[in-house]
């Protein structure tokens, strides 16, 4: 039974129609006909003529439409966390799986448990746990039940980069000196700066361990405790010291 | 084939889709895209399928005008799906791709066929030939070898002649228009 809706699609099985779609070895047809297959279980749409295979494509154009945005902010025991409560640990690996579009894990990751204090405030338990060992628990929830969220995360995560864009250098990725540049400087110049950049980069996969060094002043005892704090008041501080720097 | 008396010796002009391979095929269609003239790609088309290149750069444009309306006669395709033919001693079938005398591809060989029109905006058409045509004396795994295919394909370009080919290309082309064209935009 072909599914009639993104509503019928769970995580997992978006997450291997992405791939398909991201697939460039496969053409328009090709992606379609791996993706009939895969919601059907079958690869008996191999061997069915094509112009079968386009009325289905044409049938279920519902395929390429948006995915309906409204989530739900409980999916069984798991919550959604208020992202501006995210941790500075959470913030980094949620940066980590958006760049590599670990799209599970950042499900696993702002969902989280939680309880009521005595006080009646919603408590979510503290990031010790790891993603990975929570990826089966919403492997098969609908993507309509949490693709909003996401959508919501990466939006969040824009608006604190743009926010805090003092705090994050963009690099170049790489030097490529123009007619200009090889007017104006020597080739022993030009090299120093293609060296300069290469170092900069090279840095710039160890910027999150940089960051801890300097918060924690140098005291790597004190890394765990930074970690906990609310990302947004990190980087605040940081900015704030930024600015007085100035 | 058509012919021309050029200072008393017969030159010929492979005219009918009989005579002109897959390869030559692709070849003329290569000169029509980088042609900047009809004529230059008509000049240049004949000189492809036999006339010499001092016929063809002495030739007047009576005789060029009327030597394109012949060879566009000549072209015409009968349509007529021929289901079998030999090379090199082996029978190729197309027999698979066929209902009810109808042809029919399925829809791995189609994607596969697409993929390639996206890389090889000519070539492809030598690489449909070799997934619609397998050889009878093997396997559905062999057929399906991309490394068989390919074979075929460089086999088929210097021995598939376009009476063959063409009514396949046309009904391939036509599905993908009618198509993935609508559905991709």
């Amino acid at each position: 039974m072909f599914p009639s809706s993104w509503h019928e699609i769970t995580v997992g099985e978006y997450i291997e129609l992405k791939e398909i779609e991201n697939d460039d070895d496969l053409s328009f047809f090709g992606k379609n006909l791996e993706k009939i297959c895969l919601l059907t279980d079958s690869d008996e749409w191999d061997e069915k003529p094509a112009n079968q295979i386009f009325k289905v494509i044409k049938e279920n154009d519902w395929l390429v439409s948006k995915i309906p945005g409204n989530y739900k902010k409980e999916i069984d025991d798991f919550k959604l966390i208020p992202f501006h409560k995210l941790t500075l640990a959470e913030w980094i690996d949620i940066e980590g799986y958006i760049i590599k579009d670990k799209i599970l894990n950042v499900i696993a990751l702002i969902y989280k448990q939680h309880k009521v204090d005595e006080w009646g405030n919603i408590e979510f338990e503290p990031y010790k746990y790891k993603t990975d060992d929570r990826l089966s628990k919403f492997e098969n929830c609908y993507i309509t039940d949490v693709y909003g969220a996401i959508e919501d995360v990466v939006k969040f995560r824009e608006n604190v980069l743009s926010n805090y864009s003092e705090l994050f250098v963009n690099l170049d990725e790489d030097f490529e000196a123009t007619e200009e540049d090889k007017e104006f400087l020597s080739e022993k110049e030009i090299e120093e700066i293609k060296q300069d950049i290469k170092k900069q980069n090279e840095r710039k996969e160890f910027a999150w361990q940089k960051l801890l060094d300097d918060i924690s002043g140098g005291d790597w005892t004190r890394i765990e405790k930074l970690l906990e704090m609310p990302v947004l008041f990190v980087f605040n501080m940081l900015l704030m010291k930024e600015k007085f720097r100035d | 084939m058509l012919e021309y008396i050029y200072k008393g010796k017969t030159e010929t002009l492979k005219s009918e889709l009989s005579e002109i391979t897959l390869k030559e095929f692709i070849q003329i269609l290569n000169l029509q895209k980088s042609s900047e003239a009809d004529f230059e790609f008509y000049l240049d088309t004949f000189e492809l399928l036999g006339f010499s290149k001092e016929l063809c750069d002495a030739i007047d444009t009576k005789t060029l005008f009327k030597l394109i309306s012949d060879f566009k006669d000549a072209l015409k395709s009968d349509g007529e799906f021929i289901k079998k033919i030999e090379v090199d001693g082996y029978i190729y079938s197309a027999a698979n791709s066929f209902a009810d005398d109808e042809f029919v591809i399925n829809g791995r060989e189609f994607s596969k066929i697409e993929s390639k029109m996206k890389v090889d905006e000519f070539g492809w058409i030598a690489y449909a030939m070799a997934i619609i045509f397998k050889r009878e004396d093997l396997s559905s795994v062999e057929h399906k070898d991309e490394t068989h295919i390919k074979h075929k394909k460089s086999l088929f370009l210097d021995n598939v002649k376009m009476d063959v080919a063409l009514p396949y290309v046309m009904a391939i082309t036509k599905d993908y228009i009618d198509n993935i064209k609508i559905l991709a935009s």
